[in-house]
């Protein structure tokens, strides 16, 4: 047994359906050329350096750089001095059926260059899905901070209810759960995707279209709508890292009880990576059902269709395999408890300020869904899980 | 107590970071929740590795590894009002593995099940045990060509980039970033560890606390380094490992030119002669 508290295992991920962990930076249009159904991202270091004598395309580049980027075109100044784009390119990227190339594109967490899965967006993932399985006096800490009188910061709003439920940093059974950044994953298994912004207006499905004379403009045609473009893994894709799931994250310390007693479901397995793996399943089991209920209520085939994929796949698992999904454009009810909410509960969220609009009679009512050639093609964000 | 020191095993290696490693700037050996913000460098202005940082580490690894985490056996190393903040291992059996490889201090020190009972304790002094620490862990420069031309167009920093965290609120799902310093993956770190061998009251240590520190290697390559360790950074491998001994009889030559007793390109080859 002792093995088990400090041998790290192995975790496996492979990537179901796109998926984006969104860094903080936005690539911008200066910042890479198209050629066909690629971009080509500007590597500006090199670039200047090995062309510095060239006085006048300095001059033109910086120009443009400093000026209004909207007539600046790289490629074109490139051109005119004789100069390959792909050779001063850090990386290239398929457009995977995109079909709309807005001015920027949500740039993928990069370390010193290189795309990879931080163990902070995966841990956050399992911690989100955690308080998905928490026990229903539990999940009243959150229902709780709802109620709270006064100024609130949209940011902290679940501070209180966090602290009940895990404890301090220094104690929660999270503190037992380590989760090292993921393999590096070559560009080739990169691409860049659209996606679009579905919003149920009265209850039919419209697609997000911008903002028009301060209102937002929905549109019935996906075509007139706006797209965001993201950088993310390619389904099939896998990354491995380590994993270390301690005793204690089920069972508890002195000071705060472990997830067995926090959660709402009898899970009978006794080793802590089979335990997590179990509530993992169970979280995102009765997620999939949910949001299949969604979809097919607003008569969207092709993601129902993707989620059945899904269960599919979930309903074939290994005791320690899971579905998880993480990352960028997976929506609130990913990230939140609003899964268990109420009416009454987004009325009062509604009172909070700084947020988006919220809407207590359907919340959320918008989803993002990765497009493919124009039509809607999945969700994004969905991995699969084994550790070894 | 008669100790004699009958000579010194030198490990060197390279310490290699598998994922972003951050050693922040007040980090002290024993890691108190995250420290955000810049890590620690030398005074070129070079992220390194304090071997105060490495050592802290390591005993805290074996101290679970050899079962010294109990509340007899553990002594309040700080304290915050009644409560005990920091809690070391730390005794006076002289056949301790912990104690023997990573020292202990003079002073008196109350431990924290007699802390939890009475916080104004008195405690006791380990005098009788306190020998020379036989590990003295170096800081670990960092090896400049580790980082790569192509890494470095990539940083933000020179040697380093800055991660973004963000902490998402479970009920309104607003993102709160936070940003930290970290040495890149693929960066090494040329490290030495001396283990000294000691012959005490006629009984001599052998490669008793060599193995045990190979041990402490390898309980840190499975787990991490620094700070947000649990949430990715601070995977480490330790590469390229040489170990010499040196008997203390060697000092005393002109030549120093000794063959290393052991070389492996990473721990799981490293294999110590049975003698
Ligand atoms: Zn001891």
């Amino acid at each position: 047994m002792a093995t088990e508290c400090f041998e790290s295992r192995v975790y496996e991920i492979e990537v179901l359906t796109p998926t984006v962990i969104g860094g903080q930076d936005k690539i911008q249009s200066f910042e890479f050329v198209r050629d066909g159904d690629y971009l080509y991202f500007i590597n500006f270091d090199r670039l200047l350096e090995e062309n510095l004598f060239k006085e006048s395309f300095v001059d033109e580049l910086t120009r443009g750089l400093s000026g209004n980027l909207k007539d600046f075109n790289i490629r074109n100044v490139m051109t005119k001095y004789n100069i390959d784009f792909r050779r001063f390119s850090k990386y290239k990227l398929k457009l995977e059926g995109v079909q709309k190339l807005p001015r920027e594109i949500v740039a993928f967490v990069k370390s010193a260059g290189r795309f990879y899965i931080p163990g902070s967006s995966f841990k956050g993932a399992i911690r989100s899905f955690v308080t998905k399985a928490l026990r229903k006096d539990l999940i009243k800490h959150y229902e709780d901070c709802l109620n709270q009188k006064g100024k609130v910061d949209p940011q902290h709003l679940s501070s209180d209810a966090d602290k009940k439920v895990f404890s301090s940093p220094n104690e929660s059974p999270f503190k037992y759960l380590q989760i090292s950044d993921s393999s590096f994953v070559n560009p080739d298994d990169a691409a860049v995707f659209e996606i679009k912004v579905m919003n149920i207006c009265d209850g039919q499905v419209k697609w997000f279209a911008g903002v028009k004379e301060g209102k937002t403009n929905n549109v019935d045609n996906p075509e007139q709508s706006s797209s965001i473009l993201a950088e993310g893994i390619k389904p099939g894709v896998k990354v491995f890292g380590s994993m270390k799931v301690e005793k204690d994250f089920v069972d508890g310390n002195e000071v705060v009880s472990g997830l067995k007693e926090k959660i709402g479901m009898n899970v009978s397995v006794v080793s802590p990576s089979e335990f997590l793996a179990e509530v993992m399943r169970a979280v995102a089991k009765d997620y999939i059902q949910r949001e299949i209920n969604f979809y097919s209520k607003y008569n969207q085939a092709q993601i129902v269709s993707e989620y059945h994929k899904l269960l599919n796949i979930l309903n074939s698992l290994e005791p320690n395999q899971f579905l998880i999904q993480i990352g960028f454009s997976t929506g609130y009810l990913s990230k939140t408890v609003g899964i268990f909410f109420t009416k009454s509960h987004f009325e009062k969220l509604e009172k909070v300020g700084g947020l988006s609009r919220i809407y207590p009679e359907l919340f959320p009512k918008t989803r993002r869904i990765i497009f493919k050639n124009g039509q809607v093609y999945t969700v994004p964000g969905w991995i699969k899980v084994t550790i070894r | 107590m008669d100790v004699i020191l009958k000579g010194k095993y030198i490990i060197k290696c390279k310490i290699k970071a598998v994922t972003g490693l951050h050693i922040g700037e007040g980090n002290n050996s024993i890691e108190i929740g995250g420290i955000d913000n810049a890590v620690v460098k030398d005074a070129e202005g070079k992220p390194y590795i304090p071997g105060s940082s490495l050592k802290g580490k390591m005993r805290s690894l074996m101290e679970f590894a050899e079962g010294k985490v109990k509340d007899d056996l553990m002594v309040v190393a700080v304290k915050k009002g009644d409560k005990p903040e920091i809690c070391i291992h730390m005794c006076d059996d002289k056949e301790c593995p912990v104690c023997g490889l990573f020292g202990r201090n003079h002073g008196k020190h109350v431990t924290k099940k007699e802390f939890l009972k009475d916080p104004k304790a008195e405690g006791r002094d380990f005098s009788d045990a306190v020998i020379p620490t036989r590990l003295i862990v170096r800081d670990a420069k960092l090896i400049e060509s580790s980082i790569t031309d192509e890494m470095k167009e990539n940083l933000d920093l020179e040697w380093t980039e800055v991660k973004f965290e963000n902490n998402i609120d479970r009920i309104t799902s607003k993102a709160n970033p936070r940003q930290s310093e970290r040495v890149p993956a693929g960066a090494e770190f040329s490290a030495e560890f001396v283990v000294n061998r000691y012959e005490v009251d006629g009984s001599d240590d052998g490669q008793l606390y060599l193995s045990k520190f190979i041990k402490a290697m390898k309980l840190l390559e499975d787990d991490y380094l620094g700070g947000q360790g649990s949430r990715g950074n601070g995977k480490v491998k330790f590469v390229d490992i040489e170990i010499v001994y040196k008997d203390s009889s060697d000092y005393e030559k002109d030549s120093n030119d000794l063959k290393p007793i052991a070389t492996a390109p990473s721990l799981d080859q490293l294999k110590l002669a049975t003698k």
